[in-house]
C-alpha cells in the first residue's frame, strides 16, 4: 500500500516543478546566460537550420533564446504559445529542423553536467510547444 | 544635468521609502512591488513582454538610486554602466528616479577645425561640452532639419573637443554640406550621445579585438585610447581596421605612434587592393585576417564598427569562434550620408 502510495505522489510532480528544479541547479538567472550562448552558438553553426538566422538580428534572437531557455528550464516567465506560433509561422518548419534544435538544446544541459533525468524533464517541456513552434 | 540631479535629490524622500520617481509624479511601491508593476498601477505606459527578465522590453534607465542587482541580469557591461535595468525584475530597497529613455542634450556649438582625412572622409572638431564616453555617436544637425548620426572619435577627459569622421556619400544631404561647404567657424546643432558601444572597466587584463571598416575607426580610435590612456588597460589589443584601398586608410601615423607607446596595442592596417607602396598595409580579406589573428575569441571583448553587413557578419563570425555575446559591442553604420 505505501509503495502504490509513493509511487502515485512522485508522478503528481509537473514536469514544469522538475524543470523548476534545472533552473535552480543551474543556478539562476546568470547561467541562463552562459547557457544561451553555448546553445545559441550550436544552432548557428547547424546546416540544417542555420539558414533561418541569417538575416536575424543576433541580440534580439538572442534575448528570445533566452526566455525560450528560461522557460524550458522552468523558470520565471511568461511564455505564450501564440507568440512562439506568430514568430514561426510562415517559415515551413518541419520535424527535422525542430528535432535539430532539442538536439541542441540537450548537447548544451550535457555540456554544463546537467543529469539525464533533468535533461528529459526539460526536454517534456520544449517538446510541449512543438505544436506551436511548427503551427500544427 | 547636474542641475536635475541636484533637483532630483530635492524632490526624493528619505531612502527608506520605496518611491519611484517618473515623468513628473512618484509612485509608492507595494511591498515587493516591481517597478513595472508599480508604474503600471499608477497608470504609467510602460512597455513590457515576459515580466520575467528575459524579453528586456521593460528595460528604463535610472537616473537616481541604487539598482538591486537582479534587475541588471543579463545586460551588457555597457548598459548596466549607463544605469539601464530591467523594470519587471526590479524591486529596489530604496527610492529611484526612472525614465524610459535618456534624456538627450541638445547643444549649439563652433567648428574648430576641420581636416581631410582622405580624398573622401573630413574630421571635424567641435567645441561643445558633452557628457558621453568614447565610441558612443551623436546626432548632427543641418539647419536644424536634416540629422544624421556620427560616431565620436574623440575621448572625453583627453580631448576637449568632439571629434568626428565624416564621408563623403554622393548625393548625400547631410554629408556634402559638411564636406563641401561647412568651414571652421560655423555653428552646428548636436543632439546626443546615444549608443552603448564603449569600453567598460570589467577585466582590465581581457584581451580585446577592435576591428572597423572604412569610417568604423572613429568610434574605434575612441574605444581604444580611452582603454589605454583613461583605464590603463593591460590585456592585449589586436586593432584591425580595413578598407577597399590601401589610400582610404587613415590615422596611420597616430595609431603606429599609440602601439609604440603601449606594447599591448597591435595595429593592423588592412585593405582589399594595396596601391600605396611603403606603407605598412597588408592586402586581406577583413574576414580571413581576423579569424587568423584571433582563431579562438573565447574570453575576448570584441568591438566592431562599420557598415551593417560587415558588422552583422564579423558579429556571427567571433560569437561562433567563442565569444561571449555579452561581450561583442557593435556599431553598425546606416549608409544615408
Amino acid at each position: 500500500m505505501f509503495g502504490l502510495f509513493k509511487k502515485k505522489e512522485e508522478a503528481a510532480v509537473s514536469p514544469e516543478e522538475k524543470a523548476a528544479s534545472v533552473f535552480d541547479k543551474l543556478g539562476g538567472a546568470p547561467a541562463i546566460d552562459a547557457a544561451v550562448d553555448i546553445f545559441y552558438r550550436k544552432v548557428l553553426a547547424d546546416d540544417r537550420i542555420s539558414q533561418f538566422f541569417d538575416t536575424i538580428d543576433m541580440e534580439a534572437q538572442h534575448v528570445k533564446q533566452k526566455a525560450f531557455l528560461t522557460m524550458a528550464f522552468g523558470g520565471p516567465n511568461n511564455y505564450s504559445g501564440k507568440d512562439m506560433r506568430a514568430a514561426h509561422k510562415g517559415m515551413n518548419l518541419t520535424e527535422v529542423h525542430f528535432n535539430a534544435v532539442a538536439e541542441h538544446l540537450v548537447g548544451t544541459l550535457q555540456e554544463l553536467g546537467v543529469g539525464q533525468e533533468d535533461i528529459d524533464s526539460v526536454v517534456t517541456i520544449a517538446v510541449s510547444v512543438k505544436d506551436d513552434v511548427l503551427n500544427q | 544635468m547636474s542641475s536635475i540631479s541636484s533637483w532630483l535629490t530635492k524632490r526624493l524622500p528619505s531612502k527608506r521609502a520605496k518611491t519611484i520617481e517618473f515623468a513628473g509624479s512618484t509612485t509608492s511601491l507595494q511591498e515587493n512591488e516591481s517597478v513595472l508593476d508599480g508604474l503600471l498601477r499608477a497608470g504609467h505606459q510602460i512597455p513590457y513582454g515576459c515580466r520575467g527578465g528575459s524579453c528586456q522590453s521593460c528595460m528604463m534607465q535610472c537616473t537616481q538610486g541604487d539598482i538591486p542587482a537582479p534587475a541588471q541580469q543579463g545586460l551588457t557591461a555597457a548598459q548596466k554602466e549607463l544605469g539601464y535595468f530591467l523594470a519587471c525584475s526590479c524591486t529596489p530597497q530604496s527610492a529611484m528616479a526612472v525614465a524610459l529613455k535618456p534624456p538627450a542634450e541638445k547643444v549649439i556649438a563652433p567648428i574648430i577645425d576641420k581636416q581631410q582625412l582622405n580624398d573622401d572622409v573630413v574630421q571635424l572638431r567641435v567645441k561643445a561640452e558633452l557628457a558621453y564616453r568614447a565610441g558612443q555617436f551623436v546626432k548632427l544637425f543641418r539647419n536644424g532639419v536634416v540629422s544624421r548620426s556620427y560616431s565620436l572619435a574623440s575621448v572625453a577627459g583627453i580631448d576637449d573637443y568632439l571629434e568626428f569622421h565624416i564621408k563623403r556619400v554622393e548625393g548625400g544631404k547631410f554629408s556634402t554640406w559638411a564636406y563641401d561647404e561647412l568651414a571652421i567657424g560655423d555653428e552646428i546643432a548636436l543632439e546626443g550621445p546615444s549608443g552603448e558601444c564603449f569600453y567598460s572597466v570589467t577585466d582590465p587584463q581581457q584581451p580585446m579585438l577592435l576591428a572597423g571598416l572604412g569610417t568604423g575607426l572613429a568610434p574605434l580610435y575612441g574605444i581604444v585610447r580611452d582603454a589605454l590612456l583613461n583605464h590603463q588597460h593591460q590585456g592585449p589589443i589586436q586593432l584591425v581596421i580595413g578598407a577597399r584601398t590601401s589610400e582610404q586608410l587613415y590615422l596611420l601615423s597616430e595609431l603606429q605612434a599609440l602601439a609604440s607607446s603601449h606594447s599591448n596595442l597591435t595595429v593592423h592596417c588592412i585593405a582589399q587592393h594595396v596601391t600605396a607602396a611603403p606603407r605598412p598595409i597588408e592586402q586581406a580579406n577583413i574576414y580571413e585576417f581576423c579569424q587568423q589573428l584571433v582563431p579562438d575569441c573565447k574570453g575576448y571583448k570584441v568591438f566592431l564598427c562599420g557598415a551593417d553587413s560587415f558588422v552583422k557578419k564579423l558579429k556571427k563570425q567571433c560569437f561562433l569562434a567563442g565569444a561571449n555575446m555579452a561581450d561583442i559591442s557593435a556599431d553598425a553604420f546606416v549608409a544615408n550620408g
